[in-house]
């Protein structure tokens, strides 16, 4: 293997690993600030694209409109359905919200499968599918622009959630509610704002998705990898969300390479179960001392 | 009428139960063939739920890959009789025991992780016996799937769906049985005390990592049972079958019917069963409709369908008249 295709798996990998680190991100942001592990993630990545698809079929609106308008409404429909749907449940056990999610995701996919009937759509997007050479490099102009995206949005993430007040409330909340809520902080509504802004990111992971594998309703599968990442990375660190995102997008691009498709369909699922058993609380997170 | 885990008890329970196993036997023969498919279903994912419901109601561990262990059961089935010719009658079984020994596979890291990890776990397991399946035709046929014929009883194919049916009929009162005596063993209490506290289980003397083991190895042999069924009476099996939504459906049995409860196991695996395919023109929504009822049953009635037993026998006893009659005698006393 020369350094330049090793330089391209690289790059591929990485552009893999950055939807699965935004998936990653969104599912840890969720956990923390509202104690709900969300298994609708992956439908809000599908919802994402589709809805960015519908903008660009029925609007002549440009793709940058397009990306921010899908962005706004994911982040709507997200309260929504943490008002209408998930704030009922918030003592309810852990199998009655995960089986909860995992309905609200299934209704989604299937009400986008009877919307729109196509197999699979693609989403114009203003770049070209025709590799940029940079040397002997051959790198696809849309690799570059969905890494570019990421890595701009978990900048701003960190922003947002170190400078601004409603990051700090957010965080606040994540930390402790009572305290959160005797410093004045309005509980309910940062659980609103907290999940919008995980749909949010859902949806910008779908819109760089839908160009790299189409879009279709089974998109939503992504959220298995974003699992892994978020666990690998320990479930509560944003940092390490993202970095396992992007190990597990290259490892995959690396293994696909030299051991062929089983593997890099497999692989993942390995690395879950080795760090499950070997340091259950991830290569990020801290051990969690269980009160009895 | 039912006891605490949702098994038949007392006179009242013993009649309906015998009511009910007599019109299973006698009713069939007088309708067509169509409802003696239909009934078979109904009673596979009886069998599926039931095991499922000891799993996830009683030992309250999550499981999102049931389908998975019936896919096993499916293709071990098929693959011991046809294949390798072994007999049928001992090579449905075989397939439950080789789910079964899946389940234990699973199990032995699950048991260490709890919660939505367990979810998230059992997805992985799901997608992995996803990707074997497609990755090995030469057992499992890939993703062209694999046909499997009817058995011989007594000298007799069984190719009427009506035969067929009466085989499904006694495995199912077996299983039931079974479920229901587990229940009641010292196994099946320490099922329920794990799901309650395992800290209070364990301070009890009881082995929390071999009781959920147990659970996870009962439940992957009854799905594996409602595999191997599933595939006689179907005739072909492809991995699509076998997904992530199936999984999702037998959960959804176990909700609406009632977490912990064989009857409601049962009841929901029944209906939920027989509606889609009595409802025509439901089927192009029915996952949107199963989502939907799914998130209804457990903001409006987390305990399921048996959730509604007493409350309807409490109906007329509590009735103002006889109300207002009790507090006239207290006052006039």
């Amino acid at each position: 293997m020369t350094a330049a295709v090793a330089l391209q798996l690289l790059v591929a990998g990485l552009s893999t690993g950055s939807i699965y680190a935004l998936v990653a991100l969104g599912l840890v942001l969720v956990f923390k600030g509202t104690g709900v592990v969300n298994f609708a993630q992956g439908e809000f990545v599908t919802l994402g694209a589709y809805t960015a698809l519908f903008l660009s079929v029925f609007t002549p609106l440009p793709y940058a409109a397009v990306f921010v308008l899908t962005v706004l409404l994911a982040g709507a429909v997200g309260m929504a359905i943490e008002r209408g749907l998930l704030r009922p449940l918030i003592r309810a056990p852990a199998f009655t919200v995960v089986i909860a999610t995992l309905a609200i995701g299934l209704m989604i996919k299937n009400a986008l499968r009877l919307a729109w009937q196509e197999p699979v759509s693609t989403l114009p997007t203003p770049f070209s599918s025709d590799p940029i050479a940079l040397g002997p490099l051959r790198i696809n102009p849309q690799y570059l622009w969905v890494i570019g995206c990421s890595l701009l949005l978990m900048g701003l993430l960190v922003v947002f959630f170190r400078a601004s007040r409603l990051g700090k409330a957010m965080r606040a909340v994540a930390q402790n509610q009572d305290a959160a809520r005797l410093m004045g902080i309005p509980v309910g509504r940062i659980y609103s704002i907290t999940f919008g802004v995980a749909t949010a990111i859902a949806a910008i992971a779908g819109v760089l998705f839908a160009p790299l594998i189409g879009i279709e309703a089974e998109m939503g599968g992504v959220i298995i990898k974003g699992f892994v990442a978020a666990i690998v990375g320990g479930f509560s660190s944003l940092t390490g969300a993202v970095v396992s995102g992007l190990l597990i997008g290259v490892i995959e691009a690396f293994g696909g390479a030299y051991f062929g498709g089983i593997f890099k369909n497999v692989v993942a699922f390995a690395i879950l179960i080795a760090v499950l058993l070997l340091r259950p609380h991830g290569l990020f997170g801290r051990a969690e001392a269980h009160r009895v | 009428m039912f006891d605490r885990v949702g098994g038949i008890a007392g006179a009242r329970g013993r009649v309906a139960l015998l009511a009910l196993l007599a019109a299973l036997v006698g009713m069939p023969p007088l309708f067509d063939s169509y409802y003696h498919f239909l009934l078979s279903l109904m009673l596979i994912n009886v069998i599926v739920a039931v095991g499922l419901n000891l799993l996830i109601g009683n030992a309250g561990q999550i499981s999102l890959c049931h389908s998975s262990f019936m896919a096993i059961g499916a293709y071990a089935t098929i693959y011991l009789s046809t294949k390798l010719g072994l007999n049928y009658w001992l090579a449905m079984p075989l397939g439950g025991v080789v789910a079964g020994a899946f389940g234990c596979i699973l199990g032995l890291p699950a048991v260490r992780v709890r919660g939505f990890y367990l979810a998230v776990v059992t997805l992985g397991f799901l997608e992995i016996i996803q990707i074997v399946i497609e990755q090995t035709p030469g057992i499992t046929g890939g993703v062209r799937g694999m046909s499997a014929s009817r058995p011989e009883l007594f000298g007799v194919k069984l190719r009427a769906d009506l035969h067929f049916y009466y085989v499904i009929l006694a495995v199912t009162a077996a299983a039931l049985y079974c479920a229901h005596t587990l229940l009641h063993s010292p196994t099946g209490r320490a099922f329920n005390a794990i799901r309650v506290s395992e800290s209070a289980a364990a301070t009890l003397g009881i082995p929390v990592a071999r009781t959920k083991l147990i659970a996870f190895i009962v439940a992957a042999f009854y799905a594996g049972i409602g595999g191997g069924l599933f595939a006689t009476l179907v005739g072909f099996i492809d991995p699509l079958e076998f997904g992530v939504w199936t999984s999702i459906r037998h959960v959804v049995f176990i909700v609406v019917g009632g977490l912990g409860s064989i009857v409601g196991s049962a009841v929901g695996a029944a209906v939920l069963t027989a509606l889609p395919e009595i409802l025509r023109g439901f089927k192009e929504f029915s996952e949107f409709v199963y989502g939907g009822l799914l998130l209804v049953v457990l903001i409006v009635m987390p305990r399921g369908l048996v959730g509604l037993w007493p409350w309807w026998r409490a109906r007329g006893r509590a009735s103002p008249p006889a109300r207002t009659a009790a507090v006239d005698k207290a006052r006039a006393a």
